[in-house]
């Protein structure tokens, strides 16, 4: 029997943020195509009555998402899968050929039309199809048996478990203690020393303080409106630029540290995204996403938390509305806002700049932490 | 028990593959290069040798017991106009270090619940 290798499989945040990166290149696919066809319409303005849209251009971008698909799973990669450092490999952990790429790919997009076509919402629920099985496969991982796996590490196999027990046959248990003991604790400095946070936390500060100067010149200044709206379209790449250029900093200090290349990719991603979907308000949505597959490479939970009230505060109007409510009525307010709406209040314009605030001042404190170490 | 001569037996023992890997492997120093490796993806020389605190006759001549064995790849290069030596562990590094732990797991825990030895 061949001595297959076993990969550790990614579990569903990794996969989740590499799916939330690609849904929002789609998206920007989607709204390029719209703007195009936006741009050849004699009157643009009709759009303001919400027309449907033509039939070629549904056919139009329902074949482009499709070749995303089929193309990124052919190369069996997708960019969200890039940018978190996540492949796909056979369940036997050997890599798939192609044509078993093109099926996942292919059954991946009939699911999704099927699903999208019952109800959109169980898109949403599909994720939850990894949480019933140990390998943490989709329908279309199982279909094609493949698995996504977090990186190219592959974990014990029998032979060479066989090996090193014979080995260590003849080693007390109290020096296999003592030694379990020493490798931990020489994982856990060279961890420390590695995984930085506080950079990014202090970036992601400054973008919630100049994500709030961007709302006061889209909702009060009407001659800086345009400037306000494309704020995100170069304040997200730069922001990941700054984070990718520190991380690759302290690899050059250190002399030790995980790759930059996702980070480019990563950054790139989320600047196309950012400069498609301007007009629609989605830039401190897609800033947090860019900012949590950071995360999710460095393994970091308080930059994922970061990442997330800044995502949920920034572009997401139930959290907007309940952070203004906060801020004036209190725990009473918070859940109006919430569940009924905005407040119109002046909290809500300076929402994002109280969360920039503690951002920065997090950023500052876990950085003198970092440092100590 | 072995029916060649003593020199003979611990000759031939030497010799399998088996036992040849896990020398690799199962050295305090190596141990410790193959987990911070595999912790951090990428490491320089001077930054091995300042966590494990070994000099550069000992860390050089383990890092190359371990790249001929094909469990790490040192990659030479120039930063700044500074020479720089990379170390990274592979594939086949990773299995052995993973097996060494679950070994050494598995043998704490037969100790600590009072089960006998496996052989």
């Amino acid at each position: 029997m061949p001595d297959g290798r076993r990969f550790e499989t990614a579990g569903f945040v990794p996969r989740a943020v590499a799916a939330l990166l690609d849904g929002l290149v789609l998206y920007a696919i989607f709204v390029a195509i719209e703007q195009i066809w936006i741009s050849t319409l004699a009157n643009p303005e009709l759009l303001l009555d919400k027309l449907p849209l033509p039939t070629s251009i549904t056919i139009l971008v329902t074949v482009c998402l499709a070749l995303y698909i089929v193309g990124t799973g052919l190369v069996g990669r997708t960019l969200g899968m890039v940018a978190v450092d996540l492949r796909i490999t056979r369940s036997d952990g050997s890599p798939p050929c192609w044509p078993r790429r093109l099926l996942r790919a292919v059954v991946l997009i009939a699911v999704v039309a099927v699903l999208w076509w019952i109800e959109p919402l169980l898109l949403v629920a599909y994720p939850v199809w990894m949480l019933f099985n140990d390998k943490h496969q989709f329908a279309h991982d199982q279909v094609s048996d493949t698995v996504v796996v977090r990186r190219a590490a592959p974990i014990a196999t029998p032979r060479a478990v066989d090996n090193a027990r014979a080995q260590l046959d003849a080693l007390e248990p109290p020096e296999a203690k003592v030694l379990l003991g020493d490798l931990d604790q020489l994982r856990l400095h060279a961890r420390a020393k590695v995984r930085t946070a506080s950079l990014p936390i202090f970036i992601l500060g400054l973008l919630a303080l100049g994500g709030m100067l961007a709302n006061w010149l889209v909702n009060v200044v009407e001659e800086y409106y345009t400037l306000g709206h494309y704020f995100w379209a170069l304040a997200a790449p730069i922001g990941l630029a700054v984070t990718a250029w520190w991380f690759g900093r302290q690899q050059r200090v250190l002399g030790a540290g995980t790759r930059v290349g996702p980070m480019v990719v990563l950054t790139s991603l989320v600047a196309c995204a950012a400069l498609v979907t301007a007009p629609y308000s989605l830039g401190g949505l897609i800033t947090g996403a860019g900012f949590l597959a950071v995360a999710v490479v460095q393994r970091s939970r308080l930059l994922a938390a970061a990442a997330i009230a800044f995502g949920l505060v920034t572009g997401v109007e139930p959290a907007q509305a309940a952070l203004s409510g906060l801020l004036e009525y209190g725990l009473q307010g918070a859940y109006s806002g919430f569940y009924f709406g905005r407040f119109e209040n002046p909290y809500e314009l300076f929402a994002p700049g109280v969360l920039g605030v503690f951002l920065v001042g997090a950023g500052l404190v876990v950085l003198q932490r970092e440092r100590i170490r | 028990m072995s029916a060649l001569p003593p020199d003979q037996a611990a000759a031939a023992e030497q010799a399998h593959p088996a036992s040849a890997l896990n020398d690799v492997v199962h050295h305090r120093a190596r141990l410790g290069i193959l987990t911070v490796l595999a912790e951090v993806r990428m490491a320089t020389f001077p930054y091995l040798k300042s966590l494990l605190e070994l000099t550069d006759g000992n860390l050089g001549r383990h890092l190359e017991v371990l790249a001929d064995e094909g469990l790490v790849t040192i990659t030479k290069g120039y930063e700044n106009k500074r020479p720089r030596t990379w170390a990274s562990l592979t594939d086949d590094g990773y299995v052995a270090l993973t097996a060494e732990m679950s070994v050494l797991k598995e043998l704490l825990a037969q100790f600590e619940n009072g089960a006998p030895r496996a052989h």
